[in-house]
C-alpha cells in the first residue's frame, strides 16, 4: 500500500461484473487488474500482489478453488473475497476452507458488495 | 458471583483473611506475653517457695538459699536460679533486699524473715496476678474486637451474598421463563459437536420429541435431513468454529436454511416441514467457546413463498387466455364456447353412465374420443393454446385407458372424469374473462356481440399508417370532410381578381392610415394591452396591441391598417368572432407569411409586412376582408406538410388538386411549422376561425398570389 490506497484486483468472467465490482470501490482502494480466468489471475497475482481480490468460483480453464489454492500458495495473506451463485455450496464451503476470506452471492447488489469489503477490511484500515 | 469476579476478590475470602490476619496478630501478642507470664510465673513460685522453708523451718533449703544469696544475690530454689538483678527489676520500683533477709536469718530473726519474705512474695504475687490479668484482659478484648470486626463485616457480606442469591434465583427463573417460551429452538453446540444441556423447551417440540436433545448434533440431524446435508453441515460449522472467517461473510454458505424435515406425526403420517437453523459464535474471553443453534419453523413462509409464485403463474396464464382470446373474431368465439360446452356436457354424460360391459365401455370411450379430438382441432384452430393442451391430456388419458389390458369397469373411467373437471374448469374462466371483458366494453357504449371485432380494427387501425389499405381509409376521411369544407369555402387562386380587391382596399383606408413602428409598438401597447374589452372601438385596439405584441415576439415589423372596425360599423354580435379572426389571421401572418427584411427588400417590397383589414356592409351581409403582402401560400409546402405530419399519405398528395390542398389549412392538427412555437405551429388556428364562421352561419374564401398576398374573406349574413 504504497500510496495507501488498499491494491484490490477484481476476477471474474463476465466484464459486465468486473465493472460493476470495480463501480463499488471507493477511492480507498486502487484497482490493479482484473483477469477473466483463473490462469490469468494467478499470473496477474504474481505481479501485481494485491492485498485484496474477488474471485469467481466457476470460470473457465481453472476453475476457482484451483486457482484460490495457487494463489494462497504464492501469498497466504491475500483476502480472497469469492463472489459466485449458490449453485453447490459444499464447494463453496469448500474454498472457505482452504483459506478465502468471505463469500457474496450473486446477484448482489451495490449495497451488499461494499457491506461485505467492509466486513473484509475492518482490521487493517 | 465468587466465580465471576476470581477467587481472590471474593469478599467473603476477604474477611476471612483478614480475621485470620487478626487472629494471628493476637496469637503473637499472647506469645509474648506468654513469656512474661511464665516469667512472674517463676518468681512467684519462687518467693512461695522461700516463704514455704522460712515458715516451714526447711533448714536446709533456707540456708542453701542463704550462701547462693550471699554470693552473688541469687537465690536457688529447686533447680531454679533466681537472679537478683532480674528479680529486682520485676519489682521495681521496690525491690528485694536479699542482703538484709540474708542478715536477718544469720541473725536467727526468723520471724522478721518471715515477714520479710513474705511481703515478698505478696508484692510478687501482686505483679503476678497483675500480669496474668493483663493477658487476659487482652486476649479477651482482642477475641471479642475480632469476632466483632468479623461480624462487622461478614453480617454485611452475608447479606450481599444471600441477595446476590436471590437476585440469581429470579434471574435462573427468568432465563428458565425465556428458555421456556421462545419459539426458536435454543441450544449451544461445543467443539466436540455435542448438544448442550440448556436448551429452550421448543427445539423437541420442533423434532416432536419428548426430551431434550442430546449427543453428537450430525448424528441427530442425520435422521431428518439428507446425508449431503450432513456433510456439507458438517464443513460449515468447521468453519465456523474455526476463528480465521468472519461469521458475516459466510452466512449465504449455510446449508441448513429452510431444510426440509420429515416428521412422523402421533397418526403415523408422514408430515414435511422447513426448518432454518442458524449458527452464531459464542465469544468468551475473546475466543471462540461454542456456537449457538437456532431453529426456526419456516414451513408457513415457504408456503406463502410457493403460493405466490403459483398465483403468479396463474396470472400469467390469464393474461395469456385473454391475449388468445383477444386475437378471435367475436362470432367464431361464440360459436367455439357454444359448441365446446355442448361437446364437454355430452362427454360428461356418456361418461358418467353406469353399470356398463367392458365392451359397451370401450366403445364408450372411443366415442368421447373423437369428441374430445374434435374440441382439440376447434380450440388449435383458433388458438385457444390452454385449452387445446387440456384437450389433449384428456385425450391421452382416455387413450392410457383404453389400452389397458384388464375387462375395464366404470371405476378405470374416474381419472378421465377429473381431467374432464379441468376442461370444464377453463371453459369457465374463459367465458368469465369474456363476460368481464365485455362488460367493460359495454360501458364504453359498444355492444359486447361486436366487441372483438372493434378491438380488432382498433388495434390494427392504429398501427398501421403505413400500409396501403389504412392511407386509403384516412385519405378517404379526409376528402370527405374536405368536400364538406367546400360548400363553404370558395378557393380562387387566380391572381387576376386582386388589383380589383386591392384597390378597392386602399381606397378605403387611404385617411385612416396607421402604422405600427417596433419601437412605439412598446408604448402604445403597454396603455392598450388591458384593455380586452372589444366592445368599444376596443378591437381597433386589441388588434393593434396583439399584432405589436406578437410582431416584437418574432422580430417581424408589420404596418397595420385598420378600417370599419369601429363600434358603429362593427354589428355587436360578430365582435367576438370578427375579433378572434383577426387574431388568428394575424398571428398566422406574422410567423408564416413573413418573408424576412433581406428577401423582401430584394423583392422591392417594404421592410415592414403590410396587413389590411377592412370591414364593411354588403347587400346579403357583411365581410372581413383581411390581406398581407406576405409570401403567400404555397401549396406544395402546404401537401408536403400534411404527408410529414401524417395526415394525408404521398399518393393522395399528389393526387389532389391545389384548392383541396390549400384547405388542409383549415384542418385540425395542421402546420407548416416544425415546431410549435407560442405563437405558431400546432395547427391550432384556423380551424378555430372555421368552426367559429361557420357558427354565425358564415363562409371563408381564399385568395393568395405567390410570393406577393395572402387574402381571407370570411362573410356574414345579416341576421335577421
Amino acid at each position: 500500500m504504497s500510496n495507501g490506497k488498499i491494491k484490490f484486483m477484481v476476477v471474474d468472467d463476465s466484464e459486465v461484473i468486473r465493472e460493476k465490482i470495480s463501480g463499488v470501490l471507493d477511492q480507498d482502494f486502487e484497482i490493479v487488474g482484473t483477469a477473466k480466468n483463473g490462469v490469468e489471475a494467478v499470473e496477474q497475482f504474481k505481479q501485481l500482489k494485491p492485498a485484496i481480490l474477488t474471485m469467481d468460483i466457476t470460470m473457465p480453464i481453472m476453475d476457482g478453488i484451483e486457482t484460490i489454492e495457487a494463489i494462497l500458495a504464492i501469498d497466504d495473506s491475500v483476502r480472497i473475497l469469492v463472489v459466485s451463485a449458490l449453485a453447490d455450496k459444499a464447494t463453496l464451503i469448500r474454498a472457505m476452507a482452504l483459506g478465502a476470506y468471505g463469500f457474496v452471492c450473486k446477484p448482489f447488489t451495490d449495497y451488499e458488495l461494499e457491506d461485505a469489503i467492509e466486513h473484509l477490511i475492518e482490521d487493517i484500515r | 458471583m465468587a466465580t465471576s469476579q476470581g477467587f481472590q476478590k471474593d469478599p467473603i475470602f476477604l474477611a476471612t483473611t483478614g480475621f485470620a490476619v487478626v487472629f494471628a496478630i493476637i496469637l503473637a501478642i499472647g506469645y509474648a506475653m506468654q513469656s512474661r507470664v511464665a516469667e512472674s510465673g517463676d518468681y512467684r513460685l519462687t518467693t512461695n517457695a522461700v516463704e514455704q522453708w522460712l515458715s516451714s523451718g526447711n533448714a536446709a533449703d533456707a540456708r542453701a538459699a542463704l550462701s547462693a544469696m550471699q554470693k552473688g544475690g541469687n537465690v536457688r530454689v529447686a533447680d531454679k536460679t533466681l537472679e537478683l538483678p532480674e528479680l529486682n527489676k520485676f519489682l521495681s520500683p521496690d525491690s528485694f533486699d536479699a542482703a538484709s533477709l540474708a542478715s536477718s536469718l544469720n541473725n536467727g530473726v526468723n520471724d522478721d524473715a518471715i515477714a520479710k519474705a513474705k511481703q515478698l512474695n505478696q508484692i510478687v504475687s501482686a505483679k503476678d496476678q497483675k500480669r496474668k490479668s493483663l493477658a487476659s484482659t487482652m486476649l479477651i478484648v482482642g477475641a471479642v474486637v475480632t469476632l466483632l470486626l468479623y461480624f462487622a463485616l461478614m453480617i454485611p457480606m452475608f447479606a450481599r451474598r444471600k441477595g446476590e442469591e436471590e437476585t440469581q434465583v429470579v434471574t435462573k427463573s427468568e432465563t428458565e421463563g425465556i428458555m421456556n417460551t421462545v419459539s426458536e429452538g435454543l441450544f449451544l453446540l461445543g467443539n466436540d459437536h455435542q448438544i448442550g444441556v440448556e436448551q429452550s423447551a421448543s427445539l423437541k417440540r420442533m423434532f416432536k420429541l419428548e426430551r431434550d436433545l442430546e449427543g453428537d448434533f450430525f448424528d441427530f440431524i442425520s435422521d431428518y435431513v439428507t446425508q449431503e446435508n450432513v456433510r456439507v453441515a458438517k464443513d460449515y460449522l468447521d468453519l465456523l468454529f474455526g476463528d480465521r472467517v468472519k461469521e458475516k461473510l459466510v452466512e449465504d454458505l449455510n446449508p441448513l436454511n429452510n431444510v426440509e424435515i420429515s416428521l412422523v406425526r402421533r397418526d403415523g403420517q408422514y408430515e414435511s416441514r422447513y426448518l432454518d437453523f442458524r449458527f452464531k459464535r459464542v465469544m468468551v474471553d475473546g475466543a471462540i467457546s461454542h456456537l449457538l443453534g437456532s431453529v426456526s419453523d419456516v414451513t408457513r413462509q415457504v408456503e406463502l413463498e410457493k403460493q405466490l409464485i403459483q398465483t403468479k403463474e396463474e396470472q400469467e396464464a390469464q393474461v395469456d387466455l385473454l391475449m388468445s382470446i383477444l386475437h378471435i373474431d367475436s362470432d367464431r368465439l361464440q360459436t367455439f364456447i357454444r359448441n365446446s360446452s355442448e361437446t364437454l356436457d355430452e362427454i360428461n354424460e356418456r361418461l358418467s353412465e353406469r353399470g356398463h360391459s367392458d365392451g359397451q365401455i370401450r366403445s364408450k370411450l372411443v366415442d368421447v374420443m373423437s369428441n374430445a379430438h374434435r374440441l382439440k382441432g376447434d380450440a388449435a384452430a383458433l388458438g385457444l393454446h390452454k385449452f387445446e393442451f387440456g384437450a389433449h391430456d384428456f385425450e391421452e388419458e382416455l387413450e392410457t385407458i383404453r389400452r389397458g389390458e384388464s375387462s375395464l369397469t366404470g371405476k378405470d373411467l374416474l381419472p378421465a372424469i377429473t381431467k374432464l373437471r379441468t376442461l370444464y374448469t377453463e371453459m369457465d374462466s374463459m367465458t368469465e374473462l369474456i363476460g368481464k371483458f365485455s362488460e367493460a366494453m359495454n360501458a364504453k357504449g359498444d355492444s359486447s356481440v361486436k366487441f372483438a371485432a372493434d378491438l380488432d380494427a382498433s388495434i390494427g387501425g392504429a398501427n398501421s399508417v403505413e400500409t396501403e389499405d389504412s392511407a386509403k381509409t384516412e385519405d378517404a376521411s379526409l376528402t370527405s370532410e374536405l368536400e364538406n369544407l367546400d360548400s363553404e369555402i370558395e378557393s380562387d387562386l387566380d391572381a387576376l381578381s386582386d388589383s380589383e380587391i386591392v384597390n378597392d382596399m386602399d381606397a378605403n383606408i387611404e385617411s385612416n392610415s396607421f402604422s405600427v413602428d417596433m419601437n412605439s409598438a412598446n408604448e402604445s401597447t403597454a396603455e392598450n394591452a388591458g384593455n380586452e374589452d372589444a366592445n368599444d372601438h376596443g378591437i381597433e385596439d386589441s388588434i393593434r396591441a396583439i399584432t405589436a405584441t406578437v410582431g416584437q415576439r418574432n422580430d417581424t415589423p408589420v404596418e397595420l391598417k385598420l378600417n370599419g372596425l369601429g363600434a358603429g360599423n362593427l354589428p355587436s354580435e360578430l365582435v367576438e368572432v370578427v375579433n378572434d379572426s383577426l387574431i388568428q389571421l394575424v398571428r398566422n401572418s406574422i410567423v408564416h407569411a413573413y418573408e424576412g427584411g433581406d428577401k423582401r427588400r430584394s423583392m422591392d417590397k417594404k421592410e415592414e409586412l403590410s396587413i389590411k383589414v377592412n370591414f364593411e356592409q354588403a347587400d346579403d351581409g357583411y365581410r372581413l376582408i383581411y390581406r398581407d403582402d406576405g409570401k403567400g401560400l404555397d401549396s406544395k409546402l402546404i401537401a408536403e406538410k400534411a404527408v410529414s405530419s401524417k395526415l394525408l399519405s404521398a399518393k393522395a398528395a399528389e393526387k389532389m388538386d391545389k384548392s383541396k390542398i390549400i384547405k388542409l389549412l383549415f384542418h385540425p392538427g395542421f402546420s407548416t411549422l416544425d415546431e410549435a412555437t407560442l405563437d405558431g405551429g400546432r395547427g391550432v388556428g384556423l380551424d378555430v376561425v372555421l368552426k367559429r364562421v361557420k357558427e354565425h352561419n358564415g363562409t371563408i374564401s381564399i385568395s393568395s398570389g405567390r410570393g406577393r398576398f395572402s387574402q381571407f374573406t370570411i362573410r356574414f349574413p345579416r341576421s335577421n
